[in-house]
């Protein structure tokens, strides 16, 4: 449906048009409105979401939207996510795409643009893309962190030059736009529970296609653990939950 | 945690006594796991081996009335109904999965019991190591009741005939299946009916676990015990999730009527 409403669209620069739809909701667990200019709804899956469309998620909901270029965004609980820019440049492709988010948590997965394509905005820092799975979080108190996954992104605090975060670190810049020293994910137990969140709502409580709340990355890289999982299960006893046979 | 690399071939002589074993149990099991032993839901703890299987493993998975099913795609990997002594017990494996991953499974245990008897109180909706529990003390004849937990999915010793039945299917599906699952057990009855739900997800694909030094690691029962979920605000999110997800399910679940 997307597509039908872009057909025939000058789409290589933006337009002022609410009611181009730049992506659909794939997923919506609770409360999630959209709002553009003063119009605000309830959104759905399957919905269609809009250019400079604001994605506002209640308490313990959350929603995951994909883009044109299948680009994925989640948004977690008490979040407030705009899309700012899209320049659609056909064939599945973006030219630009900048989302700001003012509070709360987003996973982004980069879709098939190219990785300049891509930016991140929040209220004291710049996040450029270079990889492709990461979350962005800004707390109550103006502070953004970025933890990533797979891949690399660049951040340019408010304060400071860019600083390259890659998989598996975790950046906070302070209100203050001031950057402090990349650490191990697991270190930042705040943001990794921001995340963990986003994707079990998405899993648990989703109302769409449950499955689909798992990236294809997620599950391809659980996949290929099959021989270890069977091992683990072959040399444990299942005795702390409830081993043998009650009634036998 | 581990950083194994030899899963298969470890399970491969698990597997070859598997098939056996699961035509043993299911023949005469009665519970699902994380009930302890020797806690038979009937009264008098009417023991189910003394049962014969009266029907075969169904296919569909809308044979589970009155249990609601997360959106998507369920198989039924395992689907039976057996006379026990004071009524009848059917039992239900269905499994989602996602590109070669289980990514959710669904147990139910559902008892009619006869006219003459009546249910005891289910020890089992009390247990320390639940991260959270529910006892619904006005609700069924013997106690409602729900929890959070993790279900070990082990098959060393002498395992539960569903987490075999999860192995070999797994197996025989060349599925990806965690070692551990959380999720949420229901336990609702009525006057002569007993229905437990247990809804679990895979960990690994909520919460990845840390690398180890050998590359990417899978979670273990071990590291979802309540004093792992207490030292990681990842896994405590995951479990709220699941709290959350439990309060709203509940409803969901219809007690079957007295057949």
């Amino acid at each position: 449906m997307v597509g039908v409403l872009l057909s025939g669209l000058c789409l290589t620069a933006p337009v002022r048009a609410q009611s181009v739809a730049v992506g659909q909701a794939t997923m919506i667990v609770r409360s999630v409105q959209g709002l553009v200019d003063t119009a605000r709804r309830p959104l759905a899956v399957d919905d269609p979401v809009f250019w400079q469309e604001l994605i506002e998620t209640g308490a313990e909901s959350a929603s995951k939207l994909v883009f044109l270029d299948a680009t994925t965004l989640s948004t977690g609980p008490d979040s407030r996510v705009r899309i700012d820019e899209f320049v659609y440049a056909g064939s599945g492709e973006s030219r630009r795409i900048v989302v700001s988010i003012g509070r709360g948590v987003l996973r982004f997965v980069t879709g098939r643009s190219p990785s300049s394509a891509y930016s991140i905005r929040t209220p004291n820092a710049m996040i450029g893309v270079r990889g492709t799975d990461f979350t962005v979080s800004v707390d109550d108190g103006g502070a953004t962190r970025v933890l990533v996954r797979n891949g690399e992104v660049g951040v340019t605090p408010g304060s400071g030059a860019p600083i390259l975060v890659p998989a598996g670190l975790a950046l906070t810049v302070l209100a203050d736009g001031m950057p402090e020293t990349p650490e191990p994910g697991p270190a930042d137990g705040e943001l990794q529970a921001a995340a963990a969140e986003v994707t079990a709502l998405l899993a648990i409580a989703g109302e769409g296609d449950t499955a689909g709340a798992f990236e294809d990355e997620d599950v391809t890289a659980v996949g290929g653990l099959r021989g270890q999982a069977a091992s683990v299960r072959a040399g444990t006893a299942a005795s702390q939950v409830g081993a043998g046979c009650g009634g036998c | 945690m581990t950083d194994s690399r030899h899963g298969l071939a470890a399970l491969s002589g698990i597997a070859l006594a598997v098939p056996a074993l699961v035509a043993l149990l299911l023949a005469g099991c009665a519970d699902a796991p994380g009930t302890a032993p020797g806690r038979a839901p009937v009264a008098g703890g009417a023991p189910a081996s003394d049962a014969a299987p009266v029907a075969a493993p169904a296919a569909a998975p809308a044979a589970a009335p009155g249990v609601p099913l997360p959106p998507g795609t369920w198989r039924t990997a395992y689907s039976g109904k057996q006379e026990i002594v004071r009524g009848t017990a059917e039992r239900m494996v269905l499994v989602s999965e996602s590109r070669g991953v289980v990514d959710r499974v669904v147990l139910v245990y559902r008892v009619h019991l006869g006219l003459r008897y009546e249910f005891q109180p289910r020890e089992s909706c009390r247990d320390p190591s639940y991260y959270h529990q529910v006892i619904n003390e006005s609700g069924g004849g013997a106690g409602d009741c729900w929890h959070v937990r993790a279900v070990n999915l082990g098959l060393a010793g002498e395992p539960h005939w569903v987490n075999l039945v999860l192995a070999f299917d797994a197996e025989r599906q060349d599925l990806f299946l965690p070692a551990v699952m959380p999720g949420v057990r229901f336990i609702r009855y009525a006057e002569g009916e007993m229905l437990q739900v247990d809804y679990l997800w895979n960990p690994d694909l909520l919460l990845p676990a840390p690398a180890g030094a050998k590359g990417a690691r899978v979670w273990e029962p071990d590291d979802w015990t309540n004093k792992a979920v207490a030292a990681d605000p990842a896994k405590q999110a995951v479990m709220r999730t699941l709290q959350r997800w439990g309060e709203d399910w509940q409803a969901r679940l219809a007690l079957p009527p007295r057949s």
